[in-house]
């Protein structure tokens, strides 16, 4: 029962939430002195709900460390502890063993047992840490007021006092029928000035369809801004502590049109204070309102003894939060997705995976060394799936129409207009498969920002462990991308982002030194672009030193000392993608055994996607990562060759190009032909897979004088192959091959064209890297320029490609 | 009348092949589905021999269908084939036990697999029956065998006094295996 998917996708939602909380709460603090409560009182729900699910589903542990976690979060929520680095530090931890506890409850056995005790100890040292008795602060405030106030509600107007914001009082009527539509206008105006601490029922006379309210609220604006700010007339604002008040009136909606405030958003955001910087995917607040109506401000709670309107009050701040909770299965929709479960969730199994094995052995603290997520559903939005429901019913119409048309057909003397009808049915049909097809690829699409969420958790710690100041910038977190490529493209893009900090960003004292800002920051940001989808990675560190890299490559004998001679920067920088390069002369916890990059080309190229790098030394370097949009379905060239049909991924494929054969010169052996003055290596298909009979295909092309080659290409690199017949485009369904054939080198997978054949799926990567490492060598060695770009990069692809696991498909779509 | 009832015992045993209960049997309460410990498996012929696989390991049993080769794989590995949707390998058992090549006949099918959550097709000369075994009747794989067949087998059990081969799906569909020799070398010395 404990490891049902929903309660594994949900629970991993769950912890997602808590510690994207978490990272917002921590850039605020960085930022200023001040979070947002709602942030908190969210986590503390966030851990609430996991201990609800978890003892739903009988995980134990997690319900008795997200039992503890509850108490210390709801004391930090009162201000008896105060929330300070080391608390938040266990927190973030908290993530980690939560992770580690629901991977436990998915693999029994598969993992080690999580001893989740040592962190419990620290949490009760936390929590008895003697509570500063600070003076009494809110003298000045009348005792009607304090005497109402929950325990919550007066922490928050402690810390209001202590921020020096001034405490004002709202006093506004609301129609009793529209009770929550009014109050929910008033709080979201009154939010981006200050934070609203609690609502009270007034003591005054009031009519019988009217109720009036006190809202306490706490703000560094001066009465009249907020005054202006709300702009409602027969609202009441009253400065506590002075006395000063402002009755608005109807004019001063007028003047509000030329305050300087921003009006009020959906997402309530205080105005004056920069948002923090590790920006996290934003909570889908629009839902907000609605939910708030629930919570907030319905009458009978309102109308209630003085405790009763106070929780209320404290209610919309969980409220606000819940949609972070549940994000909206359109927007965040499918954290739960994905899975690294079966594909040995977290390399801490000894597979053979040897660069990552040593790798995670030292991950200490048993952070993830994967990011992918442990269950594998992915979360709909129900319209999408009545859209798609839809178009089946309509299939199903066109169906019916077709057999209709048939039988009229077989009836019919003369059948052309049947025929005519038969076409039309056709060609609706189509269509309305086309639709199909797109929605139900929309709904294999899952947000980046699942993604992006992981890795700002992987550039705290990371900064922390290496004592480094580090942000982290995001922008793009809502381009979309199939759910098999996000998965896939966490561990990459966690290498490099560990590499950047490691190896990029300088330690603070040293960023000083150059007249660099002391935080080092890391930038990702993610753009559609056609129907690619582009990730650049940017560090402000140091760059990288191609002379550097050159040298250390001979030390480490990946490199000939001729070979070096003629390299370019940009080749040179390539060569941190070659297995076991690393400048470090000694691994670190964090890096430096020189698989991290290896990894990265390697994922990146399985999904067929291509890496780029760019670096300035003392200004920093950019990754620039290109990938298809979807893997699923995909263009393709079909091709034939020695009798047997290939598909080739169309977006490989750069041209096509017809050769005489007299064109074709051979260097070392290696058939090349010159296009466009370029030298481009020629790779026989029926060869690299040993087709045919050596001999009969000479016997062949003794007939025809002209070949036909697909010039395919892969980042710099670029190969022809030479095919017999080129049958034309297709959209094609890759379909899984499973895992014993996934291992065999230059194939990517399966598919099946209109006459029920299947047919190969050509892994281009692979194959252009075996020809770049025989071919290219040679053609670099006559030093024919351009093409032989990072030599020695590819040499070893189809070793990198057989210890990898999980090609396209085997995630089991 | 102990003798009588023998031989009737072993009439029937001879026409069915299966134990027969005895009255007496039943007197002291004796129900054959009781057994809950026999094994089923799905027995197939290969170059005369008869081998098994537990039933629980197939999924269905089909006729040969098309195939295309992969480049780059082990004999034994006739190719990919789609059943029912779904891609998988095609490997002809003869070849990959080494006893020659599967030679098609009317007779020969496909047996579906699952093995580690993918589905295989296993290519072999006539599938027979299933048939029920009961531990006793297993015994472990005798010494020598041809060391790398004996690998392939799970064990060896007796059912109407022939010998049935239990295959070992482990090892028959190591992953390793299906690569061409040159291809595999390079992941052992990752």
């Amino acid at each position: 029962m404990s490891d049902s998917p929903e309660f594994v996708s949900e629970a991993q939602e769950i912890i997602e939430t808590f510690s994207r909380q978490l990272l917002e709460i921590e850039g605020q603090i960085k930022d200023g002195d001040d979070y947002d409560p709602d942030l908190l009182n969210g986590s503390f729900r966030s851990v609430h709900t996991l201990k609800g699910l978890s003892s739903l589903s009988g995980v134990n542990e997690i319900v008795d460390l997200s039992h503890e976690l509850e108490t210390t979060l709801d004391a930090l929520r009162l201000g008896k502890l105060p929330l300070n680095h080391g608390a938040l530090d266990l927190m973030f931890e908290s993530v980690e063993l939560f992770q580690q506890l629901l991977a436990s409850a998915v693999h029994p056995g598969a993992v080690n047992v999580v001893d989740v005790r040592p962190f419990l100890t620290r949490l009760a040292a936390l929590s008895e840490r003697p509570e500063p008795v600070d003076e009494n602060p809110l003298s000045w405030l009348d005792d009607s007021i304090l005497s109402v106030l929950t325990e919550y509600e007066e922490h928050r107007l402690r810390e209001n006092v202590r921020l020096s914001r001034r405490i004002f009082r709202v006093h506004a009527s609301f129609d009793l029928m529209a009770i929550d539509v009014g109050i929910e206008a008033l709080k979201s105006k009154l939010k981006t000035h200050g934070e609203v601490i609690t609502y009270l029922p007034s003591a005054d006379g009031s009519s019988d369809d009217r109720i009036e309210l006190d809202i306490l609220v706490g703000s560094k604006q001066s009465l009249t801004v907020i005054a202006e700010g709300i702009g409602e007339e027969g609202v009441i604002v009253e400065a506590l502590g002075t006395g000063e008040r402002i009755v608005i009136s109807k004019t001063t909606p007028q003047a509000r049109a030329s305050a300087p405030e921003p009006e009020p958003e959906p997402e309530p955001q205080p105005a004056p204070r920069p948002r923090a910087k590790v920006r996290v995917e934003a909570v889908d607040e629009d839902e907000f309102p609605e939910q708030d109506e629930v919570y907030g401000a319905s009458p009978a709670a309102m109308m209630g003894p003085p405790s009763t309107p106070a929780r209320s009050a404290s209610a919309p701040d969980g409220a606000a939060s819940r949609p972070a909770a549940r994000p909206s299965a359109s927007g965040g929709g499918g954290q739960g997705g994905g899975g690294g479960g079966q594909d040995g969730g977290g390399g801490r199994r000894p597979g053979p995976e040897g660069g990552r094995g040593p790798d995670d052995i030292h991950d200490e603290g048993g952070e993830q060394a994967s990011l992918k997520s442990l269950s594998q559903t992915v979360r709909v939005d129900l319209r999408r799936l009545d859209h798609l429901m839809n178009l089946v019913g309509e299939l199903a119409l066109v169906h019916a129409n077709l057999a209709a048309t048939v039988d009229r057909m077989q009836r019919s003397e003369t059948p052309v207009e049947q025929a005519r009808e038969f076409q039309d049915q056709l060609r609706v049909m189509n269509r309305r498969l086309g639709l199909l097809q797109q929605g139900i690829l929309e709904v294999r699409m899952v947000p980046l920002g699942q993604v992006f969420d992981k890795l700002a958790r992987v550039v705290r710690n990371m900064s922390r462990e290496s004592a480094k100041d580090v942000r982290l910038a995001i922008s793009g977190a809502e381009t979309e991308l199939d759910k098999l490529i996000v998965e896939e493209l966490s561990d990459p893009l966690m290498h490099m982002i560990r590499n950047a900090i490691d190896h990029g960003i300088e330690k603070p004292a040293e960023r000083v030194a150059v007249g660099k800002p002391r935080a080092g920051r890391v930038s990702l940001s993610a753009y559609q672009k056609g129907n690619r989808v582009v990730i650049e990675m940017t560090d402000d560190g140091q760059g990288m030193d191609w002379r550097f890299i050159r040298d250390k490559a001979i030390d480490k004998g990946v490199l000939t000392r001729d070979e070096a001679r003629d390299i370019n920067a940009s080749q040179a920088i390539n060569l941190i993608f070659t297995p076991g390069f690393s400048t470090r002369e000694a691994a670190t916890e964090v890096s430096g055994r020189g698989f991290g990059m290896d990894v990265v080309k390697t994922n990146i190229s399985r999904l067929s996607g291509m890496i780029d790098v760019a670096s300035e030394p003392g200004r920093g370097s950019r990754f620039r990562i290109t990938l298809p949009v979807t893997l699923a379905i995909i263009q393709a060239l079909v091709i034939e060759t020695a009798g047997q049909t290939f598909c080739i991924p169309l977006n490989s494929v750069l041209e096509s190009i017809m050769v005489q054969t007299d064109e074709i010169q051979t260097i070392e052996g290696h058939e090349v032909v010159s296009v466009r003055g370029r030298t481009l290596p020629l790779v026989h298909l029926s060869r690299v897979f040993d087709l045919e009979p050596d001999g009969r295909e000479a016997d062949r092309r003794m007939f025809y004088d002209r070949l036909y080659v697909v010039v395919v290409g892969l980042a710099q690199h670029r190969v022809g192959l030479v095919v017999d017949e080129l049958l034309g485009q297709q959209d094609v369904v890759i379909k899984p091959i499973g895992k014993a054939l996934r291992q065999v080198p230059g194939i990517a997978g399966a598919t099946e064209l209109g006459d029920n054949r299947t047919v190969l799926l050509l892994d281009v990567g692979t194959l252009v890297g075996e020809a770049v490492g025989g071919v290219e060598a040679a053609v670099a060695g006559i030093g024919s320029g351009g093409a032989s770009e990072g030599i020695g990069v590819f040499s070893t692809m189809s070793v990198g490609r057989g210890k990898e696991h999980g090609g396209w498909g085997d995630h089991g779509y | 009348m102990a003798t009588d009832d023998d031989e009737l015992w072993q009439a029937l045993l001879a026409v069915t092949g299966d134990q027969v209960a005895t009255e007496a049997d039943y007197e002291h309460g004796y129900k054959r589905e009781m057994r809950s410990d026999l094994l089923r498996y799905v027995t197939f012929m290969i170059r005369g021999e008869i081998y098994g696989l537990p039933i629980e390991q197939i999924v269905e049993i089909s006729t040969v269908f098309p195939t295309t080769p992969v480049p780059r794989t082990a004999e034994f590995v006739i190719g990919i084939g789609n059943m029912r949707g779904s891609v998988m390998p095609v490997i002809d058992l003869v070849q990959r036990l080494r006893l020659g090549t599967v030679i098609r006949g009317r007779e020969t099918r496909v047996l579906i697999v699952r093995h580690d959550d993918d589905q295989h097709g296993i290519v072999v000369d006539r599938v027979l029956e299933v048939i029920s075994l009961p531990p006793e009747d297993m015994e472990n794989t005798p010494g020598g065998i041809g060391s790398t067949r004996a690998d392939f087998i799970l064990g060896l059990g007796r059912h109407r006094g022939r010998l049935i081969i239990i295959l070992d799906l482990e090892t028959v569909l190591a992953e390793r295996d299906f690569l061409e020799a040159k291809f595999r070398r390079e992941r052992v010395l990752q």
